[in-house]
């Protein structure tokens, strides 16, 4: 058998012996883990492991809720006992009917420290204190400017209204998060209020109400002096020209020697008049008033005012 | 798989011990052959049974009844015998394992069944130079005698592997065979 194939042939299929089969066999028996207890133990104890981790957790959810809750509750129940005034408790109710008197003295409440997170805070605010009825005052215009300016942005991150809170705010505070168009008209007299600072003009104010004094009706007359580099006009203009031209009240007119802008905000049930017009001695009148949409504003105020101003001495008016 | 075969597998998944007892009795012979031809050591063989009967029972519930249970038990002895020899040193033949083949060669009975030490001395001698995976394709087919889809199924190969590297041992085997005067 020294041929290859026959070698080979040979070896196929034959199978070594065990010398003693049945002493491997017991080796290997003894051998053998006990598995089945420890496997039944091990997925008992893997079982009971899960239910320890689940209990584990709800106990731990249980917890956190409760912290949570009680922290909700707590700062609610502080806030409450701490109302801190809020523009929107202000933007919404300051103007619910026109016919009722209007806060007036914006200036007056505190600075906002409001954020989204205390809308809660805010309602409450409104709930407890609905009506800022103020003593009807006159105000600076620049602050209540500044108090209106940021209205439509607040109102961003308001809820809809709800059948528990329509009835107490004003349906502007809410809408203007689907008003793409809306801007604030209030930030054309905060931008000339700003001006005239700057430019250290004083604002006077007049007192367009006609007949009965009202509070609700604002009207300023500024003087300017007509200077290149003032660009008054310019500057109005480009004002002006930031609102959408689909604004509510929106009508613009200007030449070289006047500027007439009028813009309504049917959020806060506001009208508002700018006149700028040239007059002698190198000046620039600019009359601002606003007043609720339904009340009449008489013109009178403005005339006597310019005429005032153009046929007095100069030096003998309050600016 | 017959019943008999399925209710002893059954039972051995159900922790019967004695049922897996005929598991071993029946297969422990194949494997030893198997780890003898591959490992070329009588007690390593041995130890090599007993490791592959614990993993069989410890993986038992994993078995698919649908397949071969000595199918399944050789797949684990082929790995597990692929791992040890990528641990061990490389297998030399010595002289005295060439004499073992030249008696066997010379012998006109090749019927004759040989002893473990004369298996490990020819396997020693004839395997040597082959890689793993073709030192197990050449066991199993050439000595162990099975077919090549059975040699499929245990060692994960497809049939194009099986038969390149069963060619390339066979090719080797015949080449160191011709150095020591065979024909």
């Amino acid at each position: 058998m020294n041929k290859i194939d026959d070698i080979l042939e040979g070896l196929k299929g034959q199978q070594p012996m065990i010398d003693d089969p049945e002493a491997l066999t017991d080796r290997i028996m003894d051998s053998l883990p006990d598995l089945e207890p420890n496997q039944q133990e091990e997925d008992q104890q893997e079982d009971e492991g899960k239910a320890r981790i689940v209990s584990f957790n709800w106990r731990w959810l249980a917890v956190a809720a409760s912290i949570l809750l009680i922290i909700g509750i707590g700062s609610t129940l502080w806030l409450k006992e701490t109302p801190q005034p809020s523009v929107l408790a202000d933007a919404t109710i300051t103007k619910p009917n026109p016919r009722d008197p209007q806060p007036t003295d914006l200036d007056t409440l505190e600075p906002r420290t409001s954020t989204p997170s205390t809308y809660v805070a805010r309602k409450e605010t409104l709930t407890t204190k609905p009506q800022k009825t103020a003593e009807p005052q006159v105000e600076v215009p620049q602050t209540q400017v500044s108090d209106h300016s940021n209205d439509h942005e607040r109102a961003d991150y308001l809820p809809l209204p709800t059948p528990d809170n329509e009835p107490q705010i004003h349906y502007a505070a809410v809408k203007s998060v689907v008003d793409t168009i809306y801007k604030d008209p209030a930030r054309m007299d905060e931008f000339i209020a700003k001006m005239a600072d700057f430019n250290e003009v004083e604002g006077i104010l007049l007192d367009c109400t006609g007949g009965a004094p009202d509070s609700t009706v604002i009207s300023k007359a500024y003087v300017f002096d007509d200077k290149e580099e003032l660009n008054i006009f310019g500057r109005l203009l480009q004002v002006a020209c930031w609102y959408d031209s689909k604004t509510p009240g929106y009508m613009l007119n200007f030449s070289h020697q006047q500027l007439f802008f009028t813009l309504k905000d049917m959020h806060k049930n506001q009208k508002y008049l700018w006149i700028a017009e040239r007059i002698i001695g190198d000046r620039i009148l600019l009359y601002c008033t606003h007043s609720p949409i339904e009340t009449n504003v008489s013109s009178t105020c403005y005339q006597k005012y310019r005429e005032q101003l153009t046929h007095s001495n100069l030096r003998s008016l309050p600016f | 798989m017959t019943q008999t075969e399925r209710d002893i597998i059954t039972r051995c998944q159900q922790g019967d011990k004695a049922a897996f007892r005929w598991v071993v009795q029946t297969h422990q012979r194949m494997i030893f052959s198997l780890a003898l031809k591959m490992l070329c050591d009588e007690e390593e063989a041995k130890d090599m049974v007993q490791e592959t009967f614990i993993r069989v029972w410890q993986r038992i519930r994993d078995l698919d009844q649908q397949k071969t249970i000595g199918t399944w038990i050789y797949t684990i002895a082929s790995r597990l015998c692929i791992d040890k020899l990528r641990r061990t040193n490389r297998i030399v033949s010595m002289p005295d394992d060439q004499l073992a083949l030249r008696r066997y060669a010379s012998d006109n009975d090749n019927q004759r069944t040989l002893e473990n030490r004369e298996w490990v001395a020819i396997v020693k001698t004839i395997v040597e130079g082959l890689s793993e995976k073709q030192r197990l394709v050449f066991t199993l087919c050439q000595l162990e005698g099975l077919s090549s889809a059975e040699a499929e199924q245990i060692t994960g190969f497809d049939a194009k592997q099986i038969k390149s590297n069963l060619f390339a041992a066979r090719q080797t085997v015949r080449k160191r065979l011709k150095e020591l005067g065979y024909e």
